[in-house]
Parts: C-alpha cells; sequence; structure tokens
C-alpha cells in the first residue's frame, strides 16, 4: 500500500455544476432566445406608434375591446370554477348511479375547440334550425318571429359556450387536489363535527384553491386566445381587434399596441393566479391518501346528480357532436368528400407533424440543459422556453411576421446575388406557421419531457457516464427509451394543439394553403355550410384521442412503471398527459 | 460543500468517507468521479490530474466504477444489457463474454435475460457491481451501496461484495454514515463534517485515538462527565483516571464508553450508586445507573447475566483504559 495513490484529491472545495452541460445549455439558451423574439418584437413594433391611427384606436377600438374582453374573462372565469369545482367535488363527495361514466365524460368537451362548437351552435340554435324548429312545432307556432329565443350571437352566448368546454380545466386540477387531499383531512375534519357543508366551504375548498386557480388561469388564456368563437357570436374581443387592425385596416402597429395591451393582461392574469396560489406548499404534503368515503345518494338527490353531472357532458360534447356527425354524414350522403377537404387535411397533417417533431427535439434539448446544469440560466430558459403557451396565437403572429419578412428580404437578397431566385422562403411557405405552432406548444413538449425526466434518477445518468457515456449518449441510450411514454404523450398533445391552432394559422398561412381550422373560420364567416362539419368533425376525432387516454387516468391512478406491462405504459402516459397539460402545475398524485 | 478537503487512496486500498448525511462525503465522491466540477483544487487519478487547473476530464474519460444506493440499473434494459453497458467501445460479442463473466462472478448468469425489476434488492445490489467492474476500472467509487438492503442481507451481501473486490485487487472509496460498516470494510477511514475530514486513519486509530470529541462520539455512545486535568490525570465525579491520551491542564470532558464500566458488590469501591434500569439485549444487558454525584445516569454495557433488579445499590469499576478526556471548549460541553 505504499505505492503512487490511485486517486489523489488535493485541498478541493465546493462543487456545484455537472459536468457535460456547456453545448446542452447553449442550445437552450438559443431555443428560449427564438420563442422569447416574436415577444420583442411586438414590443419593437408597437414602439413605432400608428401615426395617425392612434387617435381613432384609443377612441373607437379600445375602450369597446378591452371591455368585452375583460367582461368575457370575467364571465368564462366564474363559470368555469362554479361547473369545474361543483363538479370536482359533486364526484369526490358523492356516490350516485353513473358516477364512474360520468368521471371521464366530464372530461369530453376538452376535445371541442372553441371556435368549433360556435360553429355548431350557430346552427342549432339558428332560427330555422334543430332546437327553434322543434320548438316551434311544439308550441305549434308557424313563423320563426313568433318564437322568442335567447340569441346564441351575443357575450351570454359566448361566455356560455367557452364556459361549456373550458370548464374542464378546472374540473381536472380540482378534482386531482380533492383526491389527494380527501382521505384523512375530510374524514377528520367530519370526526371533529364539521357538517359535509362545512367540511366543502372550510376545508376542501381553501385547499383546493390553488389547483382552482391554476385550471382557471389555464381556462382563460384559452379565452383570450379563442379568435373564431367570438368573432362568430359578435363579441369584439383583443383577438379578433387584433386581426380586424391588421387584416382589415392594415394596421400592423395598431394591431401591435392592441397585442402589447393582451400582453399585460396575460401577465396580470398570471400574477393573480401566482397570487390565489400562495402558500401552495402546505397543500401539497399530503401524501397519497384514498379518496374519502363518499356519501351515497339515493332517490331524488341521485336524480338531480345525474342531471347536474348530464348537463356539461350534454352541451359541451355531445350536441355539437352529433350535430357535427350527422350533418357530415349528410354532406358526405350528398357531395361525397371533396378533394379540397383531402387536400386540408393532408395540409393539416403535414405542418403538424412537422411542428411536433421539432417541438419535441427542441423540447428535450432545454428539458436535458435544466437536467444536466443547476446554472440559473437553464432554469431560465426552460422557463421562457415554456412562455410560449401564454402567448395568444395572434400576438405571436403579430410578432413574428415582422421579423421573419425582414429575414425574408435578407436571404431574397442574399440568394440574388447568387442568382437564385427563392421568392419568399419563409412568409411564403409554411415555414412561418411552423416556427408559431413550436413557440406555442413547446411549453407542451418541454414541460412533459422534463415531469418525465423528473422521474428517472439522477443516479442513472451518473452511472451512464462514468460507464463512458457521453451526456449525448445518455440522452440517447438511456433517456430516449425510458421518457417514451412521456415523448409519445407530449407528441400527441402537440400534434392535437397544432391541428386545432386557428388564430396564429388564420394569420401566418401562406396564401391559398388552407387547414381544416381555417376552412372551417371560413365557412362560418361566409355564413355557408358545406364542408365545414366535416373538417369540424375531422379535429374532434383526433382531439379526442389524448382525452381519452386522460379519462383512463381518472380511473387508475397511481401506477409503477413498468415497461412491459401495456396496461400500466398507457397510464403513464396519460400521466404525462396530465403532467404537460398544465405545465409544472397541476398537483400530480405520484411526486412533489 | 466541500472545504479544503485532501484525500489519497492508494492502490487496492479500501478507503471509506464516514460522516452524517449532509457532510460533504457524497459531493467528495461525485467530484472524484468527475460528475461535479469543484471550484478549486485537484484530483488526481492514477497519476493523471484529471480535474485541476487547466484542464477536466469527463466522467466518461475517467475509467471509475460508481456504484450507488438506489443501485440505478437501467429499467430498459435486461440484466445483461446493464452490464455491457460500459463496454460499448468493444465489440458486441466480446461485450456479451465479458458481461456474462462478471455476472457469474456475482452469481448471477442465470438472471441474464431478466429485468432489474424482477430481481431482490440484493441480487440488484450485486448487479451494480458487476456492472461496475465489467469495463475493469481503476477505482470504484460506491455511495451508501449497502443502506438499502434490509438489515438480515446486509451483512452477507457486504461480506461477499469486499471479497470479490479485494479477490480483484480492486482499489476502492466508499461512502458510509454508519461507523460499524466503515470499521468493517475499510482500511482506512475519513472521518468527515461539514464539508472537512476531521480525521484519518485506521478503524482503531479513530476508536482508540479520536483527534477530538466529535469522532470519540461517532464511533461509540460515551458517557461525557465534567471533570479537570492535569498532567495526565483527570479527576471527575467518577474518579480519577490516568490517561492514554494526554489532554492540556484545566477543565475537560471525561468519556466513558459504556463497555468500561463494572458492576462490583456494593461498598467495597468508593464510587457506587443505584440500579435504574436493566435491559436484556441478547450477548450483552444494557444497564442504566444512577450514580453517587452525577446529575446524569450513567449508561453502562455489560456481557449477560448480571442478576441486578432496578433499586438495587451497586458499586461502580471503571477501566481506565475505556476513559478519554478532551479540553472542554464552547462548541463541546458535556450536556
Amino acid at each position: 500500500m505504499s505505492e503512487a495513490p490511485v486517486i489523489r484529491t488535493e485541498r478541493t472545495s465546493a462543487a456545484s455544476t455537472q459536468s457535460g452541460a456547456r453545448s446542452w445549455l447553449a442550445g437552450a439558451v438559443v431555443i428560449a432566445a427564438l420563442v422569447a423574439a416574436p415577444v420583442v418584437s411586438l414590443i419593437a413594433i408597437a414602439m413605432r406608434g400608428s401615426g395617425d391611427l392612434w387617435p381613432h384606436l384609443i377612441a373607437y377600438v379600445f375602450p369597446q375591446t378591452v371591455a368585452d374582453t375583460m367582461i368575457l374573462l370575467a364571465g368564462v372565469g366564474v363559470l368555469v370554477m362554479t361547473i369545474g369545482t361543483g363538479l370536482a367535488w359533486l364526484l369526490t363527495a358523492y356516490e350516485f348511479p353513473g358516477r364512474r361514466i360520468f368521471e371521464w365524460a366530464l372530461l369530453l368537451p376538452l376535445a371541442v375547440p372553441t371556435y368549433i362548437v360556435a360553429f355548431a351552435y350557430l346552427d342549432i340554435l339558428h332560427p330555422v334550425g334543430p332546437v327553434q324548429t322543434a320548438l316551434r312545432g311544439l308550441l305549434g307556432i308557424s313563423s320563426p318571429r313568433g318564437l322568442w329565443f335567447p340569441e346564441v350571437r351575443s357575450m351570454a352566448g359566448c361566455i356560455f359556450l367557452l364556459g361549456i368546454v373550458l370548464y374542464p380545466y378546472v374540473y381536472i386540477s380540482t378534482r386531482a387536489m380533492f383526491l389527494m387531499q380527501a382521505g384523512s383531512i375530510l374524514e377528520v375534519a367530519r370526526t371533529l363535527g364539521a357538517s359535509r357543508r362545512r367540511v366543502f366551504l372550510q376545508v376542501a375548498l381553501p385547499l383546493a384553491r390553488p389547483a382552482i386557480a391554476v385550471g382557471t388561469a389555464l381556462a382563460l388564456l384559452e379565452a383570450l386566445n379563442d379568435i373564431g368563437a367570438s368573432e362568430f357570436l359578435g363579441v369584439q374581443t383583443m383577438s379578433v381587434s387584433i386581426y380586424a387592425t391588421w387584416v382589415n385596416r392594415s394596421n400592423l402597429p395598431g394591431a401591435a399596441q392592441i397585442a402589447l395591451f393582451m400582453l399585460l393582461i396575460i401577465v396580470s392574469l398570471i400574477l393573480v393566479e401566482r397570487w390565489a396560489r400562495r402558500n401552495q406548499r402546505y397543500v401539497s404534503m399530503a401524501q397519497r391518501s384514498r379518496r374519502a368515503a363518499p356519501r351515497r345518494l339515493e332517490g331524488w338527490r341521485a336524480g338531480v346528480a345525474i342531471v347536474l353531472a348530464s348537463l356539461p357532458v350534454l352541451f359541451g360534447f355531445l350536441l355539437p357532436a352529433i350535430y357535427l356527425t350527422d350533418q357530415a354524414i349528410r354532406r358526405i350522403g350528398f357531395a361525397g368528400i371533396s378533394p379540397e377537404i383531402g387536400r386540408e387535411i393532408v395540409n393539416t397533417m403535414t405542418v403538424a407533424a412537422i411542428a411536433t417533431t421539432l417541438a419535441l427535439a427542441l423540447g428535450l434539448v432545454v428539458a436535458y440543459a435544466a437536467r444536466l446544469s443547476r446554472a440559473p440560466l437553464a432554469e431560465a430558459s426552460l422557463r421562457i422556453a415554456s412562455l410560449g403557451y401564454a402567448v395568444p396565437g395572434t400576438v405571436l403572429a403579430i410578432g413574428l411576421l415582422a421579423p421573419l419578412a425582414a429575414l425574408d428580404n435578407a436571404l431574397a437578397t442574399f440568394l440574388g446575388y447568387a442568382g437564385i431566385s427563392s421568392g419568399l422562403l419563409l412568409t411564403g411557405t409554411s415555414a412561418a406557421l411552423i416556427y408559431a405552432y413550436v413557440a406555442r406548444f413547446l411549453a407542451i413538449s418541454a414541460g412533459g419531457i422534463e415531469s418525465g425526466m423528473a422521474k428517472l434518477s439522477p443516479s442513472l445518468d451518473h452511472a451512464a457516464r462514468t460507464l463512458g457515456e457521453t451526456a449525448g449518449g445518455v440522452m440517447r441510450r438511456v433517456h430516449l427509451p425510458l421518457l417514451r411514454p412521456a415523448l409519445g404523450a407530449a407528441a400527441l398533445l402537440v400534434f392535437v394543439d397544432c391541428m386545432k391552432e386557428l388564430p396564429a394559422t388564420l394569420l401566418l398561412r401562406p396564401l391559398n394553403f388552407e387547414t381544416l381550422s381555417t376552412h372551417l373560420y371560413g365557412e362560418a364567416a361566409r355564413g355557408t355550410y358545406e364542408d365545414g362539419a366535416i373538417a369540424a368533425l375531422c379535429i374532434v376525432l383526433v382531439g379526442l384521442i389524448p382525452v381519452i387516454l386522460l379519462a383512463k387516468l381518472s380511473r387508475r391512478p397511481a401506477l409503477a412503471y413498468d415497461a412491459r406491462q401495456p396496461g400500466a405504459r398507457s397510464a403513464q402516459m396519460a400521466q404525462d398527459i396530465l403532467a404537460a397539460q398544465a405545465p409544472h402545475d397541476i398537483p400530480q398524485s405520484s411526486e412533489r | 460543500m466541500l472545504d479544503d478537503v485532501s484525500l489519497s487512496v492508494a492502490s487496492g486500498e479500501t478507503v471509506c468517507l464516514l460522516g452524517h448525511s449532509g457532510c460533504g462525503k457524497t459531493t467528495m465522491l461525485r467530484v472524484a468521479a468527475g460528475l461535479e466540477r469543484p471550484d478549486k483544487g485537484r484530483v488526481v487519478l492514477a497519476g493523471k490530474q484529471v480535474t485541476g487547473p487547466g484542464g477536466f476530464v469527463p466522467p466518461e474519460a475517467r475509467g471509475v466504477g460508481l456504484m450507488f444506493q438506489d443501485y440505478a440499473l437501467f429499467p430498459h434494459l435486461t440484466i445483461i444489457d446493464n452490464v455491457a453497458f460500459g463496454l460499448s467501445h468493444k465489440p458486441s460479442a466480446d461485450a456479451r463474454r465479458i458481461a456474462r463473466q462478471a455476472l457469474e462472478r456475482v452469481g448471477l448468469a442465470a438472471y441474464a435475460q431478466d429485468y432489474p425489476h424482477m430481481l431482490s434488492g440484493g441480487e440488484q445490489q450485486r448487479v451494480a457491481l458487476a456492472r461496475a467492474l465489467a469495463p475493469q476500472p481503476g477505482i470504484i467509487l460506491m455511495d451508501e451501496p449497502f443502506s438499502n438492503l434490509d438489515q438480515r442481507t446486509r451483512e452477507a451481501i457486504r461480506e461477499d461484495t469486499m471479497t470479490l473486490l479485494r479477490d480483484n485487487g480492486s482499489t476502492s472509496l466508499v461512502v458510509t454514515h454508519d461507523p460499524a460498516e466503515a470499521m468493517t470494510i475499510a482500511d482506512r477511514i475519513a472521518l468527515m463534517r461539514s464539508g472537512r475530514i476531521v480525521q484519518t486513519g485506521t478503524a482503531e486509530e479513530l476508536y482508540r485515538r479520536p483527534n477530538s470529541l466529535f469522532v470519540a462520539r461517532y464511533f461509540c455512545d460515551l458517557n461525557e462527565i465534567d471533570g479537570e486535568a492535569s498532567g495526565n490525570v483527570v479527576s471527575c465525579a467518577a474518579g480519577r483516571f490516568v490517561l492514554s491520551n494526554p489532554v492540556p491542564d484545566g477543565p475537560c470532558i471525561v468519556c466513558i464508553r459504556p463497555h468500561a464500566i463494572t458492576l462490583v458488590i456494593a461498598g467495597v469501591d468508593p464510587f457506587s450508586g443505584t440500579i435504574l434500569s436493566r435491559r436484556f439485549l441478547g450477548d450483552a444487558d444494557a444497564v442504566t445507573i444512577a450514580a453517587d454525584g452525577l446529575t446524569k445516569p450513567l449508561h453502562a454495557r455489560m456481557p449477560a447475566g448480571y442478576a441486578v433488579a432496578p433499586g438495587e445499590r451497586t458499586g461502580i469499576k471503571i477501566d481506565p483504559a475505556g476513559v478519554l478526556a478532551f479540553p472542554r471548549n464552547v462548541n463541546t460541553s458535556a450536556s
């Protein structure tokens, strides 16, 4: 033992950074910059000022659009909180016939985008549509004018329709919270003499507050992002104003100013959400627990519960879905599937597939950099790269267009020197569209991958490193195979979101390039109802896939990872969907 | 986490990094493996600087084997693929052959095609060992390698592991918080506290000649009594003792090992007390005694079979070989 030492550490002091992180970190920083670029450019455009149009905006556009947006947000907020929290409690604290079916059926409206629900109801509730015609028949009224019926083309109609498809965000997060907390805490409250009513108001509700805040914030972000529903229903929201100011008045700086104001609203929305979630730590501490013994409802009480739980499913999913199916079948029977629709399906799928692939690749880089490096920069990159989710499609499009056009001109000039006539490489092709999709939905893939990676013990990485693998090799040989469920879930969600995306697609698609969603928008805007139902049905059907997987999760919560059990696999995937759906926010049953 | 630490491990030697959680022992291991990059200082591996001014060798190029508390087996790979993971630079037939040999050495060749989750904790531990040894690393680093095993299998597996490492001529650096484990497996022990190494030496050196109260306490539950040192003699309420490790004159803390205390017939020895409790522990008895003149009860360990009952008076005899003393200062008060 007197030989030279095999290992000698000399005067070693505090250690902090893991090796091999640097190039991944550089990649993550670039990606974060790409996501942040549209917002930065938006500010620059807005600063340029719209000159003589500014007074017009201030006088006529702003008051109306800000008021409409605020009323809509307030209305949708109250509605989703009431429906979402109420249902979550109903299904946690009570037992009634069909409860297990409602547990997942209540998620179904998630598959219906806001503009599709508006598209469907415009026709369903049209004076000569099925509902009013049937009512008149019932009441023996002959003229469409003879029957008073609430106008769906109104603020109230818009609030109702957005609320009825967006409440699942609150329902999912709040129910998860009730399930996690329920067991012991609620039972203790009961044994201390609290009535069910008091338990709900004084224990369950305060405990669920963070979850309600998260779910409501997500629903409101969706409402802000919406362009189709508000426009069809005649509500002048800011998304609609941005679109109109830019497309109809060709006033880019004006649109940018509205967009900037909208970003301010979003920032305050997120701040309010953070505030409503303050002291979250004390709630997420409870260990996994079983559900508190539910109270069995019988007789008329059970009937009331069933009706309450059915209404959202009926209005948010069944009615529009049945309507769309019926219309689509009629249309196909009458005119077949037009080549136009076929082309649009191909367009939609292609663009969505490319964007999904890119979003996954970039999400991997960002999440892996944050895993490798404990530098604040890595964490910041991950957060910034996830910001796109909060930026509405119209805002993103405005911010993207100017820099891309400038880049295009530069490219064209450059290639022109080389004797190549390139045309508009970015704005003239679907490249801009793909950029927007990736920027907007990177949060889903990065968040999903991050939470997938969080389940892998860091010692796996270290074991692989000391066994001779580089940082990149560890990703390839260890992470990628183990992340397959998380990657699959993220891919599915990003793909579906790309397919559904309307506002950015409308503004950024190349000339004569139609996707399923823009086709639907076009028909609804023109008031011609032709292939629209087929397009809508396609979107809803694809959108159902993640919802079904999510529904599976609600039946089988925590499951250990066992790669070779197909059942466990899809449950794992569903869990990853839940994780990706609300990046970093929704409390999960297994950890944190 | 680490503050100015230096440590050498010689070829074929097993060194334990011992300390409470958060003392920096795991960080030390990770620095050696190259998983963390220290702010300053050097790491030299087989004569070559791998961390230090002017260069950093990443973990994959260091040729170290690392074993984790949770074994870190790759859940998506079979046992044989796990063991062959570090052999990917070799032709795949060779890699399989070496991996199989490594599995045979730990007696798990039959499980080659299974997946990690199908194995028991002890088996997983052996797979992790085989995987770490397969690429023939210059040194094996182990982080609490036995602490996830249940009490009964732990000792057998520890024995097997250390025999294998010794037969292999492996050099190893093992992190543990368990002094008994460190004493069982280590050629040398480095006891750490708050990012520093407090004392390095063989188990016997640390046990018999601890350089501080902290080290003494780490290896033994001591009875601590305030006393006064003068020359090589300390006096306290339990008597006067000649020390083998003299301390500076003045106030000191006298430490009496539990097994240095024996019970004798009351009245013969000047030091006596009343039995408070006796617990039978199988091969030993744990007895607490309210000794005359002491504020706290004395804890004693003695061979089983003393027929004493609570309330009885007894004489107390203390073997000076089991008495240590340390200077008293603000940080190390007896209470």
